[in-house]
C-alpha cells in the first residue's frame, strides 16, 4: 500500500488529533469522534488505527503523566508529524479539487 | 467510583495478548471506560466493558512472534503448527496413509456400531416395555409356541386379575390381505387393527393429531411416509379413505405417525380402530400390560393352571411372554413383527466393530512411530541444544491435532454423504443419528491420536537416555510388540477374508443349485384385491367372479402363454396342515402343505414318478392329494392306491392321486420334507403365467392390458420368479458383502502397517543397503533380504488364522442342509491374495532403497 494514502477513519483521527493537542489520547479521541462525526466506534479500533498511523509515521507520541482515574497508568498523548500534516493537506487538496470540477453542485451551492 | 473497579483477569487475558510497549496505555483507556460506564446497569456494563475488551485482539495490536527470539505460549503454539504443517508436508507418504487408515477405519467401526446401537436399543422407545407382554400358548407339549388370543382361547377375563393393568387386542394385515382406497385407486400397506389404548402401550410419535384419535371408529392413523405415497403434497388430514380387507369400511384420517424408528420391531403403515367392525377374520393377538414388570412369573402360574385344565386342549400351556425379549428370541413368527433380531449374528458383528476399531489404533500408531523413531537423531539433537522433553511431546501433540481435525473434518463429510448410500449398499434399514454418530467419529479419532502420541512419546523418551547422536543412527529394530501386534492384524484379516470368499461361494452355489423345478419365464400379477365374502357384497363378489372368468380365458387362450395357475409358488409358502394316515391309529402330525392346481405343474414342470398330476377332471377343493418322494417315505407308503391321508382341519379322508419328484420349495438352508400338494386356490391369488422364451416383453404388456381393463384404476405390478428366488437369498448376500468390504478394509490396514514397517526399516538400514551393493548384491537380493522378515510375520498369522476362519465357517456352514465343502484350494487362494498384497506393501518402498546408487546411500548419515 502506498504510505502515503490513509483511509477515512484515519483521516478523521488525524484530524482529531491536532484538535484535541495534549488531551490527545485513545479514550478522548473515541469520545471526540462520538461528538464531532456522529461515529460510534470501539476503543480497540482507535488504538488500532492510531497504531497503524504511527508506523505509517503520521503521528507521534509521548508518555503522559499517570493518574488517579486511569489506575495508576499512564497515557500516550499523540501529536501530529510532519508528514501527517502533509497528507491531510494533500487529501484536503484532492477533495477540494475534484469539487471544483463538479460545476453543477458548484453552482447549485453558489 | 472505588466501589467497583474493573475485573483483574482483563489485565492477564490483555496482557497475554497485546504487545507489551502497548499494553499500559490500553489498560488505562479501559479502567477510564469502565468508570465512564457506571452509570449504566450493571449488566449492560459488563456487556459493554467485555465487548470493548475482546475488540482489542486485533492484528494491529496482538504480539508478533516473526523474527522474535523470545518465544512467548501464543508464538509457541504457532510455531508447533507450522513445524507439523512442514514435517506433514515433507513426508507427504506417511501423511496421506495415516489419514486414510483414520478415515477408513473409523467409519468402519462408526458404522458397524451403529448397526450394533440399533439392534441393542430395539424396542427402547417404548417407555413401558418392560411391562408389556404377548399371549402365547402351546397346544400340546411337542407343539410351537403360538402368539394367539389365549384370552379367546381359554375364556380369559383380564379384567379378573389384579397384575394386570390393561389388555389390547391387534390384529394385523399385510399388504395382499388389505387394500387402502383413495380416489378408487387402491394401495398397499401393512394395516394394524387395534384398540383404541395402543398408545398406552406403544410410543410412537405423533405428528399430527391426538392419540385419543382411534377412540372414533371412523378415524384411522397412518404414517408420514404412507400419507406421502397415497396423498403425495395434499394435506392427508380429514382425507376420506376406503378400507378393504375381509370387512369394508369408510375412514377418515384423523393422525399421522412419524417414519417408524429403525429399532422398532413393529412397523406398520396405518392403524384401524377395532371397534369399527365387529368382527375381523385375522386372529389376533393379545397384548396385556402388567401393573408391574416383576409380577409375570405369578400371573403366568394361574394361567398354565387355567390351560392345564382345559377340556378343549388337555395338556396345553398358556403364558405371557415378555415384548422385550421377542425380538430376540424369536420364540415364535408372526407377521405383526416385521423383523427379529440374531444374536449370533449381533455377537459377530459386535466383534468385528471392536478388530476394526484395534487395528485402526495399531495401524496408526505402527505408522507414526515409525515416523519418530526415524527422526530419532533429529530429536536428540534438539534435545541436547535445549528442548524439554515438554516441548518435544507438545510438537508431537500438535501433529496428532492437526491430524485429528483434518481426519474427523474429512471423515464427518464423508460420514454424511455416504451415509445412505452404504446402508442401501448392505441392505440395513437403520436411521442416522447424526449427533451421537458425528461424536462417536470424533471420539475414535481424538482416541487414537491420543493413545499413538502417548505409546509413539514413550518409544523415544526410552532412546532419549543416550544422547549420542553420532554413534547411534536410529539402530533400532522393530521390537516384539510390534510385531505380535501385525500378526494379530494379519489373522483378524485372514479370518475376514475366508468368511467373505466361504459366503460367496455358499451364496453362488444356493442360488444356482437345481431346485428341482422350472425358474425362468414365470411372471405373477395379482389381478384382484381381497374379494369381500359374498354374504357381506354378493354384487361385487359376482362382478369379480365374471372378471376372474374372463381373464383366466383370455390369458389361457394367448398363442405365448404355455400355462396359466393360481397356485402358491414354491418359495416358502407351504404352511403346517395336520395330517395322518387314515388307516393309522397315530396321531395327527403337521406336514408342510401347498396350493396347487392343474397349472402349477406344467408352469413349474415337476416330474411325476408314480400316478398322475391334478389335471382339468379334477375341480378345485377336490378331496385328494399329491405327495413328493419324502411324504411317501415319511407315510412308509407302499402303494398310494391303498393309502389315504386324513386331514384334521375337515376330517376328510384324501385320495392319492400322484406322487412328485422332490423338489425345493423353501430357502435352501433347509432339507426337502414332506410336502403334501392340495388342489386349493382362491379367485385373489395372484395369477402365475408362463411365457414362450423369448416373448417376455410381448406377453407381459398383454398381460398389462387386460389388468387395465378390469382395474382401470389400479398400478399394475408384475413379479419374475427367478426374482423372487435371488431375493430369498438376501440376507445371505447382506452377510457376504459386509464381510467383503470388512476383509477390503482390514487387508488395506494390515498392508499400512507392514509398510510401516519397511519404511523404518530401510531408514534404519539405508547405509547397510550401500555395503551390501558395493559388495555386489544385485537389487533382488536386497529385496529379498527385506521381505523375508516381514513376510514371517504374515505366515505365521496365516498359520494361526486358517484353523480359526475354518471354524467359524464351519459353524455358519452347518446352518444350511444344502451346502459347499470347505476346500483346500479356497485357503490357498487366500492366502496367496495376502501374501501378494504384503509383498506389494514391501515393494513399494523396498524398491526404492535397493535401486539406490550405493554412492548416495553410503553418503546418507
Amino acid at each position: 500500500m502506498s504510505k502515503d494514502h490513509i483511509g477515512e477513519l484515519e483521516e478523521l483521527i488525524l484530524l482529531l488529533i491536532v484538535m484535541l493537542k495534549e488531551e490527545a489520547y485513545g479514550l478522548a479521541i473515541r469520545k471526540s469522534l462520538k461528538d464531532q462525526a456522529n461515529r460510534n466506534v470501539t476503543i480497540g479500533a482507535v488504538h488500532g488505527t492510531v497504531n497503524r498511523l504511527e508506523k505509517k509515521g503520521f503521528i507521534e507520541s509521548t508518555m503522559g503523566g499517570a493518574t488517579e482515574e486511569r489506575g495508576g497508568r499512564r497515557k500516550r498523548i499523540f501529536s501530529i508529524t510532519a508528514s501527517g500534516k502533509n497528507v491531510l493537506q494533500k487529501s484536503r487538496d484532492v477533495k477540494v479539487n475534484l469539487w471544483k470540477q463538479i460545476p453543477e453542485l458548484a453552482i447549485k451551492n453558489a | 467510583m472505588g466501589k467497583s473497579k474493573p475485573p483483574k483477569i482483563v489485565d492477564r487475558l490483555l496482557g497475554f495478548f497485546i504487545k507489551g510497549e502497548l499494553l499500559e496505555e490500553v489498560l488505562g483507556d479501559l479502567y477510564e471506560y469502565h468508570a465512564e460506564l457506571s452509570g449504566s446497569s450493571p449488566w449492560k456494563r459488563k456487556v459493554f466493558y467485555w465487548f470493548h475488551v475482546l475488540n482489542f485482539i486485533r492484528p494491529e495490536l496482538v504480539k508478533k512472534i516473526v523474527g522474535q527470539m523470545k518465544l512467548n505460549n501464543l508464538g509457541m503454539i504457532q510455531l508447533l503448527f507450522k513445524l507439523s504443517f512442514r514435517h506433514m508436508r515433507k513426508k507427504i507418504l506417511i501423511t496421506v496413509i495415516s489419514l486414510i487408515t483414520l478415515i477408513t477405519g473409523v467409519l468402519s467401526f462408526q458404522l458397524t456400531f451403529s448397526w450394533v446401537q440399533n439392534e441393542l436399543s430395539m424396542d427402547d422407545l417404548h417407555s413401558k416395555r418392560d411391562r408389556i407382554t404377548v399371549g402365547v400358548a402351546r397346544l400340546s407339549p411337542e407343539s410351537n409356541l403360538i402368539a394367539f388370543s389365549i384370552s379367546g382361547l381359554y375364556q380369559i377375563d383380564y379384567t379378573e386379575y389384579p397384575e394386570i393393568e390393561k389388555s389390547m387386542f391387534i390384529h394385523t394385515y399385510m399388504p395382499d390381505e388389505i387394500k387402502f382406497y383413495s380416489d378408487g385407486v387402491a394401495y398397499g400397506g401393512k394395516g394394524l387393527v387395534v384398540d383404541s389404548t395402543f398408545f398406552d402401550f406403544f410410543d410412537f410419535k405423533l405428528r399430527v393429531g391426538l392419540e385419543d384419535a382411534l377412540a372414533s371408529p371412523t378415524n384411522v392413523m397412518i404414517t408420514k411416509d404412507f400419507a406421502h405415497k397415497v396423498f403425495g403434497d395434499e394435506d392427508p388430514m380429514g382425507q376420506i379413505i376406503e378400507i378393504t380387507c375381509d370387512q369394508k369400511g369408510t375412514y377418515q384420517v384423523a393422525g399421522i405417525l412419524d417414519k417408524i424408528p429403525s429399532n422398532s420391531s413393529i412397523v406398520f403403515d396405518f392403524l384401524i380402530p377395532r371397534h369399527s367392525k365387529s368382527f375381523w377374520r385375522r386372529a389376533p393377538q393379545d397384548f396385556i400390560m402388567l401393573k408391574d414388570g416383576n409380577s409375570l412369573l405369578q400371573i403366568n402360574n394361574k394361567l398354565t393352571e387355567i390351560a392345564g385344565s382345559s377340556e378343549r386342549f388337555l395338556n396345553s400351556e398358556a403364558f405371557l411372554y415378555p415384548f422385550r425379549e421377542v425380538y430376540d428370541d424369536k420364540p415364535f413368527n408372526i407377521t405383526l413383527f416385521s423383523k427379529y433380531g440374531n444374536a449370533g449374528n449381533l455377537k459377530t458383528v459386535t466383534l468385528i466393530a471392536w478388530a476394526l476399531l484395534l487395528i485402526t489404533i495399531i495401524c496408526y500408531t505402527n505408522l507414526q512411530t515409525s515416523v519418530q523413531l526415524a527422526e530419532m537423531n533429529k530429536v536428540k539433537l534438539k534435545h541436547l541444544i535445549g528442548a524439554s522433553k515438554r516441548h518435544l511431546v507438545s510438537e508431537w501433540m500438535v501433529r496428532g491435532f492437526i491430524y485429528f481435525l483434518i481426519a474427523t473434518a474429512s471423515s464427518l463429510i464423508l460420514y454424511h454423504s455416504l451415509y445412505s448410500g452404504f446402508v442401501d449398499f448392505i441392505g440395513l434399514n437403520l436411521d442416522k443419528q447424526s449427533l451421537s454418530d458425528s461424536l462417536v467419529i470424533a471420539g475414535v479419532i481424538l482416541l487414537s491420536v491420543l493413545l499413538s502420541s502417548l505409546i509413539a512419546s514413550s518409544n523415544v523418551f526410552r532412546r532419549l537416555v543416550n544422547l549420542d547422536v553420532q554413534k547411534e543412527k536410529n539402530t533400532h529394530a522393530i521390537g516384539q510388540p510390534r510385531r505380535l501386534m501385525a500378526i494379530f492384524q494379519y489373522a483378524i484379516t485372514v479370518v475376514l477374508l475366508i468368511g467373505s470368499v466361504i459366503v460367496a461361494l455358499q451364496l453362488r452355489f444356493m442360488q444356482n443349485k437345481d431346485l428341482g423345478i422350472h425358474q425362468t419365464e414365470i411372471v405373477s400379477t395379482g389381478f384382484f384385491d381381497v374379494i369381500p365374502d359374498a354374504r357381506q357384497d354378493s354384487a361385487k363378489r359376482a362382478e369379480v367372479e365374471r372378471n376372474h372368468k374372463y381373464v383366466m380365458d383370455r390369458l389361457s387362450k394367448h398363442a405365448d402363454i404355455l400355462a396359466v395357475s393360481q397356485a402358491k409358488e414354491p418359495l416358502g409358502f407351504a404352511y403346517d396342515l395336520p395330517f395322518k394316515l387314515s388307516s393309522s391309529p397315530e396321531g395327527f402330525i403337521p406336514i408342510k402343505t401347498l396350493n396347487s392346481d392343474p397349472g402349477f405343474f406344467k408352469i413349474f414342470e415337476t416330474s411325476i414318478i408314480e400316478g398322475r398330476f391334478f389335471d382339468e377332471t379334477d375341480e378345485n377343493y377336490a378331496i385328494k392329494l399329491i405327495i413328493n418322494e419324502s411324504a411317501k417315505k415319511f407315510f412308509k407308503i407302499q402303494n398310494i392306491e391303498d393309502a389315504r391321508l386324513t386331514s384334521k382341519i375337515n376330517n376328510e379322508s384324501y385320495q392319492i392321486v400322484g406322487v412328485v419328484k422332490d423338489f425345493h420349495f423353501e430357502h435352501l438352508s433347509q432339507e426337502i420334507q414332506p410336502l403334501i400338494l392340495t388342489y386349493f386356490t382362491r379367485l385373489d391369488n395372484e395369477i402365475i403365467v408362463r411365457y414362450r422364451n423369448g416373448t417376455a416383453k410381448k406377453t407381459l404388456e398383454f398381460v398389462e392390458g387386460i389388468y387395465r381393463e378390469v382395474n382401470p384404476k389400479g398400478i399394475f405390478t408384475a413379479s419374475f420368479f427367478e426374482d423372487k428366488v435371488a431375493a430369498q437369498y438376501a440376507k445371505e448376500e447382506k452377510v457376504g458383502r459386509l464381510y467383503a468390504i470388512f476383509g477390503f478394509i482390514a487387508i488395506l490396514l494390515s498392508s499400512v502397517t507392514l509398510f510401516s514397517f519397511v519404511y523404518h526399516e530401510t531408514n534404519r538400514r539405508t547405509k547397510e543397503v550401500g555395503v551390501r551393493k558395493v559388495n555386489g548384491a544385485s537389487p533382488a537380493d536386497i529385496f529379498k533380504l527385506f521381505s523375508l522378515s516381514f513376510l514371517k510375520s504374515v505366515v505365521v498369522a496365516l498359520f494361526l488364522s486358517i484353523p480359526l476362519g475354518w471354524y467359524v465357517m464351519e459353524q455358519w456352514l452347518s446352518d444350511f442342509s444344502n451346502r459347499i465343502e470347505q476346500e483346500f484350494w479356497i485357503y490357498a487362494t487366500i492366502s496367496g491374495i495376502v501374501l501378494f498384497w504384503a509383498l506389494a506393501a514391501i515393494f513399494w518402498h523396498t524398491f526404492k532403497v535397493a535401486r539406490v546408487n550405493p554412492v548416495q546411500s553410503l553418503r546418507y548419515e
